[in-house]
């Protein structure tokens, strides 16, 4: 009996530690402006309402007292931004997916020469610090007109997306059943084996993979910042930090957040439930 | 139709692979080591002149250089020790859960779907001095004080905290599933050999994760490294430069100070540290595992 | 001595039942099996007396001592898990040394036990290999020294010998039987297995769903099964049932099957031998008590040859009767017999049980059903 007061005491600590964080940042989002300079800080919204989440969006909001909110400064940027990344993530996905499907298959089931090298090839891509290889893109981006523009920005982004996934993907083509041989033996070419064979077989880990493709993609930070600040093309990210640094809004700040958290907290259930499909963990060069 | 072989069929596909490769790898890294030999100036344009390794020299006797790189890596140790701490603290929590799995569970993932910088502007939020959770307890408890947790000397653990945050729950999610392969038999032989806790943990649960472990804490220094977005929203690389890491500081020679081809010159350090650690690593204990 | 005593265990997992008033006594030395089908309860059984599972209700005492409550590295037990189960990072000798770090023992007692044990099973070779560098013999062997060098008094098996192939199989089970001897250990022993079972066993416990449906020595068992569960269970191939009714006749009591009247012996007139008229009843049969003629006037039953099996020492011939039903019988392995043949079925009534069709007792033992009760040890006859 002891032990199982002891076990969902931790699990409450577990979920303490997950959740109070976003807690006691995101309780700004439902609180009204002025209660983000209260001090000491609150435990509480001030004064719980959905103002900041409206005049972030740009609408004006009268309360039930009819006290009026106007609609933030930044709020044409956050839709643009909202709207950008989607797109933004939806591009990167659908373009990432097939490539990283064909590579990923490659890598794990066929061999060849050269297999290895070319996988730590991808490997060390994946461990490139962004702001490292931005630079040389920038310029790039510069010469071709790129710069500020949303396409510019999705290719970049492939860079990120394309050998994260294929990392992740290989050992999950690995593990899959070895049916090449029996598709063979039924007259089927390569390509078709993979299309019509494999890649059913293969659907919760191209599910959960493009999941993580299209939740990298939305996250996507750096080179938003550096590439789409301020520009018609901006993503969401860019926006926060605008938020952050240029017109310090608390309330709003956290309700832009909450908004950019859509996609997570809707992901989060089947990702959990798959990930360890992916088989990251194992040996990638034998 | 003409089948083809495993070897044609690898090249028709890793052609593409290897020009994509060039573009993404080569090219960036083949401009940024040329631009480290050069300094640059922004007059009518962009006008670069050969320096030779004057960028590099310059590193290694700049004083910012040097914090960065310390900075780094004390915050990749804390980063990963907190990362799998935690990360394996959650696994063994979660492991014994019977009822409420799919949703304790989607509520541990969470902080992995959110994005790094919505966690650096929630860790900033959550530790530092005027809003800090830490402060609203010390004024209840009569203390009238503030608690900052990114403060100088604490800064990096503060930063840590939001990194392990961010990650542990990927961490713990594998390491779970390696739990769940043991024998639970297994524990009744060792509950026979009159086991404590400890040695159970040693003898039946740390031989099938030990794996996993080395992996995590490999991929874990490394994304640490690699971190920009955390430090830049959590802390602007302070109070001061006490939490410029290499990547902040790279991102403030070359962006804020436009000197290109210094910050090019510290990319390529930072990218032998990655292949530094990631080598010391693989000899002092992943090699052990195979 | 190492007498256990279980008395009314109960173990409820949430809403199953696993076991259920469950009393049995072991004695000093013996060696008890447990056999049963998957989710009888036998090795929760085995679990709450190993003390790796805690009893819902009952008790257990070992040698006369409560120890329900005591944890199982404290009683006098050692034991050898299905899948040859050793910590796997842990060579054969630190696995077998782990059995004995806890008991605080000198260095020269901890080193006499594991010669002991080395030379038992023969493992000079496994002491420095890892689990995973071992053959599955060679594990089973090192998880069974391990389990000896505790010194315990008894010895818990579950399935231990499942997983290996059926000449290791054979091999090890009679190794075990001579250790045991040996040793003077009390072993109680887990097995699905009926053949093991009666290999094996001093006496066994026929179990199903979580109760006791018979003990008794493995004669006792093949030949008095109280119920068509037991008689079903053990001996193989299974017992043949034939559904029919019984009534009185001018002999005695007969037995009605398709249409005909079979006498059934002497035995079935015993005083205490209760039955209605009509009863619906089973006739058990074994495939060893059925010849199979080509024709014959003394043979009251009919069929057609369904399946052959040539097993070489004898031939096991499914019959198909007219009703659909199927029996099936042993034949000598000179008869050909062929699919389609007509044969006809000659019962040897000497060896035939009635059992009620309703409750699956044996009607001559209608007096003494062993569920949850103890049976009192017949004298042992060879």
């Amino acid at each position: 009996m002891l032990r199982r007061a002891c076990l969902w005491a931790m699990v409450a600590l577990v979920i303490l530690w997950t959740a109070f964080p976003l807690y006691w940042f995101l309780k700004l989002a439902f609180d009204v402006p002025a209660g983000a300079a209260v001090f000491p800080p609150p435990f509480y919204p001030t004064k719980p309402t959905v103002a900041s989440l409206a005049t972030a969006l740009g609408f004006r909001y009268v309360d039930k007292d009819g006290q009026v909110y106007l609609p933030s400064g930044l709020a044409r940027q956050v839709r643009i931004g909202l709207l950008n990344s989607f797109i933004l993530a939806l591009s990167v996905t659908l373009i990432t997916m097939p490539v990283v499907t064909l590579l990923a298959y490659t890598f794990g089931r066929l061999e060849f020469r050269h297999k290895n090298k070319l996988i730590m090839a991808v490997l060390l891509v994946v461990a490139l610090p962004p702001i490292s290889i931005i630079i040389p893109f920038y310029m790039l981006f510069l010469h071709l007109g790129l710069v500020g523009k949303l396409g510019g920005l999705i290719l970049v982004t492939l860079t990120v997306t394309i050998p994260l996934l294929t990392w992740m993907l290989i050992g999950f083509f690995r593990n899959l059943p070895r049916v090449e041989a029996l598709a063979r033996i039924d007259g089927l070419s390569r390509m078709r084996t993979l299309i019509t064979i494999i890649i059913p077989m293969a659907k919760v880990g191209l599910a959960v993979g493009s999941m993580i493709c299209f939740l990298t993609a939305w996250n996507e930070f750096t080179f938003a910042h550096i590439l789409v600040t301020g520009t018609p093309a901006t993503t969401l990210p860019p926006v926060i930090s605008g938020f952050l640094f240029m017109s310090p809004q608390p309330t709003q700040l956290a309700a832009t957040v909450l908004y950019s958290l859509i996609p997570p907290f809707l992901l989060a259930y089947w990702l959990q439930r798959y990930i360890t499909t992916m088989n990251i963990t194992e040996p990638i060069v034998r | 139709m003409t089948e083809l072989s495993d070897l044609q069929f690898a090249l028709l596909v890793t052609l593409p692979v290897l020009l994509f490769l060039l573009v993404i790898v080569v090219f960036p890294l083949g401009y940024a080591f040329w631009l480290s030999f050069h300094s640059t100036r922004f007059v009518d344009g962009a006008r670069y002149s050969f320096c030779g390794f004057d960028n590099y020299i310059a590193a290694w006797q700049s004083p910012g250089f040097w914090n960065a790189v310390a900075v780094s890596l004390h915050f990749a140790m804390v980063s990963t020790v907190f990362t799998l701490g935690i990360g394996l603290m959650i696994a063994l929590i979660l492991a014994r859960i019977g009822r409420g799995r799919g949703f304790i569970f989607s509520l541990a993932f969470l902080p992995w779907a959110i994005s790094d910088y919505a966690t650096g502007v929630i860790f900033r939020y959550v530790l530092g001095g005027r809003s800090s959770i830490f402060t609203t307890l010390s004024y209840l408890f009569g203390f009238n004080t503030r608690v900052n947790l990114l403060a100088e000397g604490i800064v990096i653990e503060g930063l840590a905290l939001g990194f392990a945050w961010h990650l542990a729950p990927l961490v713990a999610f594998f390491l779970l599933a390696g739990i769940r392969t043991i024998p639970v038999r297994l524990y009744d032989l060792a509950e026979l050999d009159h086991c404590g806790p400890w040695s159970k943990f040693r003898y039946v649960t740390l031989p099938y994760i030990r794996y996993s472990l080395f992996v995590f804490t490999t991929i874990s220094c490394v994304f640490a490294l690699k971190t920009f977005e955390l430090v830049y929203l959590q802390t602007g690389g302070g109070p001061g430069i006490a939490s410029a890491t290499l990547t902040y500081f790279i991102y403030k020679e070359s962006i804020l100070h436009l000197n290109l081809g210094y910050g090019a010159a510290i990319s390529l350090y930072l990218l032998l540290l990655f292949v530094a650690l990631s080598l010391f690593l693989y000899v002092v204990w992943g090699r052990k595992e195979v | 001595m190492s007498e256990i005593y279980v008395k009314d265990l109960t173990k409820r997992f949430g809403k199953t039942v696993a076991v259920k008033d469950l009393t049995l006594e072991i004695k000093d030395q013996e060696v008890m099996v447990l056999v049963g089908p998957s989710g009888c309860g036998k090795t929760t059984t085995l679990n709450c007396i190993a003390g790796l599972e805690k009893p819902t209700a009952g008790r257990i005492f070992f040698d006369g001592i409560d120890v329900t409550e005591t944890p199982s590295h404290k009683r006098n037990i050692a034991m050898v898990f299905q899948s040859a189960l050793l910590y796997p990072h842990l060579t054969g000798a630190q696995n077998i040394r782990m059995s004995f770090k806890a008991q605080k023992i000198s260095r020269e007692e901890a080193e006499a036990r594991l010669a002991q044990v080395v030379r038992l099973l023969g493992i000079e070779n496994e002491l420095d290999k890892l689990p995973s560098q071992m053959s599955g013999g060679q594990r089973q062997r090192v998880a069974i020294a391990k389990a000896l060098a505790r010194g315990a008094g008894v010895l818990l098996m579950d399935e231990p010998l499942s997983n290996l192939d059926a000449a290791l199989r054979e091999e090890l089970r009679s190794e075990l039987l001579v250790l045991q001897k040996q040793l003077k250990t009390t072993m109680i022993y887990v097995t699905h297995d009926q053949v093991e079972a009666m290999v094996l066993a001093d006496r066994i416990v026929v179990m199903q769903n979580g109760t006791i449906c018979q003990i008794g020595t493995p004669n006792e068992v093949y030949n008095e099964p109280l119920s068509t569960f037991v008689a079903g269970f053990i001996g193989s191939p299974p017992m043949n049932f034939l559904r029919g009714t019984l009534h009185t006749g001018e002999n005695g009591v007969k037995f009605m099957f398709q249409g005909r009247f079979i006498d059934l012996p002497q035995r079935f007139r015993k005083a205490g031998f209760g039955y209605q008229e009509g009863q619906q009843v089973l006739l058990g049969v074994r495939p060893q008590h059925i010849r199979l003629l080509p024709s014959s006037a003394e043979a009251k039953l009919v069929g057609t040859v369904y399946a052959v099996e040539r097993l070489g020492k004898e031939n096991v011939v499914t019959v198909e009767m007219l009703s659909g039903e199927k029996l099936k019988a042993i034949a000598p392995p000179e008869i050909q017999f062929h699919i389609g043949d007509v044969v006809h079925i000659d019962i040897l009534l000497d060896n035939v049980f009635v059992f009620d069709a309703e409750t699956g007792q044996n009607i001559l033992s209608s007096g003494a059903m062993a569920t949850n009760r103890i049976v009192t040890v017949h004298a042992e006859s060879s």
